[in-house]
C-alpha cells in the first residue's frame, strides 16, 4: 500500500480500529488528546463506541464492563491519568481481562510537565496497583512500529487474558512519520468463551470477578496467573539488537531515546568507537537473557541504558547484565530529550570508567 | 521570490506543513531585506512549533512572539504583541496558525483588527495526509478553516511531502489536487512549497512558484547524523 504521513497518536487510534477495537473509554489530557479526538470521530463510522468519560477512573472500570463481556477494548492517557487508572489496571489483571491500555508519557511527577519523558518505567513494568500481577508493556520507537504493536498488543491480551500497554514517550505521541498500512483481518478473532455474553439459557453463568476471599483459593488465582506470566516470559520476549562484531559499548534504550542512541553510534563512530544498540521492545517481560548474552562478549567494555527520565529501566539492564560489566547512565528528565552528543558522550565516559 | 501580502496568515491540517512553511518564509523574507516578525499562535499543538527555532531565528534578527508559553503550557493563551503586530505596515509578519478549523479559531478574536486590513490568509495543503488525499477531504478542510476563523482563505499552498521519503510524483499528485481544490473553491493556487533538493526536477512540472524549503523543523535524533535520510529524488 501507499505511504501516508501520519501524526503517532492519529496512527495509534486508526490501528486499534483496524484491529477490530470497536470501544474506546477515556478521558483527555496532553500530550496523547489526538487518539480520543480521532476515536470520537472515527468510531461512531465504524458502528463502534467511543465515551469521553468522567474522568479516568470511571474509563478504565468502563474498560473492565467492556473486556468482561468480549468486547475488544482500548484506553488511552498520559502519565497522570494512567496513575489514576491503577485501582482498575489491577482489577483487569486480577480478573484476567484482556485490553489494550495506552500510555503516552509525559514528564512527572504529579502534573509534571506536557513534554516528553519515560519517567513511568516502573509503574508500568512493577505494576502501580496492588497485588502479584504484570501487563505486557510494549514499547514502539517509530509510528509504524506502534502501529504494528496496537494489533499485536490486543491479540497478546486476547491470547493470555491480561491487559497490554503499549508505553510510549509523547514524542511517539507527537511527531509525524510515514505509516504503510498492513491488511489486518479482524473477522478470525477468537472466541471468548469466559465472557459475560448471556447463558440464553445454554449454560452456567459465566463470572468475571477477582475477589477471592477462601485464602487458599486467592493464592491458586495467583499460582495460575504465575503460570501465565511464565508463559509470557517463555514466549513473548521482543527486542532488537544491532550489534556489531568487536562492538565496545551497548546502548540499552526504548522510544525515542532508542532513536538517539542510534544516532550516537553514528558519532561514535567517526571517532573509532564501536557502539551497538540493543532496544527492548517489551519491557516487560524483559529480554534479560539476551542483553546478558551480548553484554558476556569480550569485546563489550561497558553497557550504558539511555532513558528520559532518572534512571528506572537501568534497574532491568543491571539485573540482566548481572555485573559481567560496568552499567553507564545517560538520563534527562522533566520533558527535556538528550541530544546525540550527550548520548555519545555518556558512551567515553562509561568506557573510561571500564578501562 | 514568493509575492505575498506584509501581513501572511498560515493555516491548513495539522501535519500539512504549516510550521515549516512559516519557519522558512521568515528566513527567505529576512534574506530578501525585511523586517521580520513570525508569530505562533499555534493552541493546538505542545510539540514541532515554530517558537522552538526561535534561537536560530533571533540570530539571524527575527522577532518570534508566541502564546501558550510557547507550546510547553497547554493553555489557548494568545500573545498581546500579536494585536499591536497588525499596526507593523512595513515589517513582513508572518503568523503561524494552530491545525485544522480548531487551530484556526483563534483568527475569529481577530475579526475586528483584521477587517481593515490587507493580508493574506494561506491554507497549506498535503495530500498524503489522509485527511486531506481527495479532494472532497481537501474541500472539506477549507471550508470548515473558513467556517470557524470567520476569514476568507486567499491563497493554496501545496507541500504534498513525506518528509524524508518525499518523491517527485508525491509532489505532482499535490499539484493536481491544488489545482482541483482551486477549480472548485474559486481559491487561487499561489504555490508549490517542497524541500530544496526537489525543486529542480520540479521547475518544468509546476505552474506555479516554487518555494525551496529547508528542514527546520527536525525530530530530536535528526540534529546530528540523520539516520534513514533515504532523500530518494537523488537517486532517481
Amino acid at each position: 500500500m501507499k505511504k501516508e504521513l501520519w501524526k503517532g497518536n492519529e496512527a495509534i487510534a486508526e490501528a486499534a480500529i483496524r484491529a477490530g477495537c470497536r470501544h474506546f473509554f477515556g478521558y483527555p489530557i496532553t500530550p496523547q488528546n489526538e487518539i480520543p479526538e480521532y476515536m470520537s470521530l472515527h468510531m461512531p463510522k465504524v458502528g463502534g463506541v467511543f465515551v469521553q468519560a468522567e474522568s479516568e477512573v470511571a474509563a478504565i472500570n468502563m474498560v473492565y464492563g467492556a473486556a468482561g463481556s468480549g468486547a475488544r477494548v482500548m484506553t488511552s492517557s498520559s502519565s497522570p491519568g494512567i496513575s489514576l487508572k491503577q485501582e482498575g489496571i489491577s482489577y483487569l489483571a486480577g480478573a484476567e481481562l484482556p485490553c489494550l491500555i495506552v500510555n503516552i508519557m509525559r514528564g512527572g511527577p504529579g502534573l509534571g510537565t506536557i513534554q516528553p519523558a519515560q519517567a513511568d518505567y516502573y509503574q508500568a513494568t512493577r505494576g502501580g496497583g496492588n497485588g502479584d500481577y504484570r501487563v505486557i508493556v510494549l514499547a514502539p520507537a517509530t509510528i509504524q512500529e506502534a502501529c504494528d504493536q496496537v494489533r499485536d498488543g490486543f491479540d497478546l491480551a486476547d491470547k493470555y487474558r491480561m491487559p497490554v500497554m503499549i508505553l510510549a514517550d509523547g514524542m511517539i505521541g507527537q511527531m509525524m512519520e510515514a505509516v504503510e498500512w498492513h491488511d489486518s483481518k479482524v473477522d478470525d478473532l477468537p472466541e471468548k468463551a469466559w465472557a459475560t455474553t448471556g447463558t440464553k439459557g445454554q449454560r452456567k453463568p459465566n463470572i468475571i470477578n477477582s475477589l477471592f476471599i477462601d485464602p487458599n483459593e486467592s493464592e491458586n488465582h495467583n499460582l495460575k496467573l504465575n503460570r501465565k506470566y511464565e508463559e509470557v516470559k517463555a514466549n513473548e520476549i521482543r527486542y532488537e539488537a544491532d550489534i556489531p562484531e568487536d562492538c565496545e559499548v551497548v546502548f540499552v534504550a526504548y522510544g525515542t531515546p532508542a532513536r538517539l542512541a542510534r544516532a550516537a553510534v553514528r558519532v561514535l563512530k567517526e571517532e573509532g568507537i564501536n557502539a551497538g544498540l540493543f532496544r527492548p521492545i517489551t519491557l516487560w517481560p524483559f529480554p534479560e537473557r539476551e542483553l546478558h548474552e551480548i553484554a558476556k562478549r569480550d569485546s563489550v567494555k561497558a553497557v550504558v541504558a539511555v532513558e528520559m527520565s532518572m534512571g528506572q529501566m537501568i534497574d532491568d539492564v543491571k539485573i540482566a547484565v548481572n555485573g559481567v560489566k560496568p552499567v553507564g547512565f545517560c538520563g534527562k528528565a522533566g520533558g527535556i530529550v538528550p541530544t546525540p552528543r550527550e548520548v555519545a558522550d555518556a558512551a567515553k565516559d562509561a568506557l573510561k570508567g571500564a578501562r | 521570490m514568493i509575492d505575498i501580502h506584509a501581513l501572511t496568515i498560515i493555516g491548513g491540517h495539522y501535519g500539512s506543513g504549516k510550521t515549516e512553511i512559516a519557519v522558512n518564509l521568515a528566513f527567505q523574507k529576512k534574506a530578501e531585506g525585511k523586517d521580520v516578525v513570525l508569530a505562533d499562535i499555534d493552541i493546538v499543538n505542545p510539540y514541532f512549533r515554530s517558537y522552538e527555532q526561535r534561537r536560530p531565528l533571533e540570530q539571524k534578527g527575527i522577532r518570534v512572539i508566541t502564546g501558550s508559553l510557547g507550546g510547553t503550557a497547554d493553555l489557548p493563551a494568545l500573545p498581546p504583541e500579536l494585536g499591536m503586530m497588525f499596526d507593523e505596515s512595513d515589517t513582513m509578519r508572518i503568523i503561524d496558525l494552530g491545525g485544522d478549523p480548531v487551530g484556526a479559531r483563534v483568527l475569529a478574536r481577530y475579526e475586528d483588527d483584521l477587517r481593515e486590513l490587507a493580508f493574506d490568509f494561506l491554507v497549506v495543503l498535503n495530500a498524503n495526509r489522509p485527511e486531506t488525499s481527495t479532494l472532497e477531504g481537501a474541500s472539506r478542510m477549507i471550508d470548515e478553516i473558513e467556517a470557524m476563523s470567520k476569514q476568507s482563505i486567499s491563497g493554496i499552498i501545496n507541500n504534498t511531502h513525506l518528509l524524508t521519503e518525499t518523491t517527485v510524483d508525491d509532489v505532482l499528485r499535490g499539484d493536481q489536487l491544488a489545482r482541483e481544490l482551486a477549480a472548485k473553491t474559486g481559491i487561487p493556487y499561489i504555490m508549490t512549497a517542497t524541500l530544496a533538493p526537489l525543486v529542480p526536477a520540479l521547475t518544468p512540472l509546476v505552474q506555479v512558484p516554487i518555494l525551496p524549503l529547508t528542514r527546520h523543523m527536525l525530530k530530536p535524533w535528526e540534529q546530528e547524523k540523520p539516520e534513514g535520510e533515504n532523500y530518494a529524488w537523488l537517486h532517481e
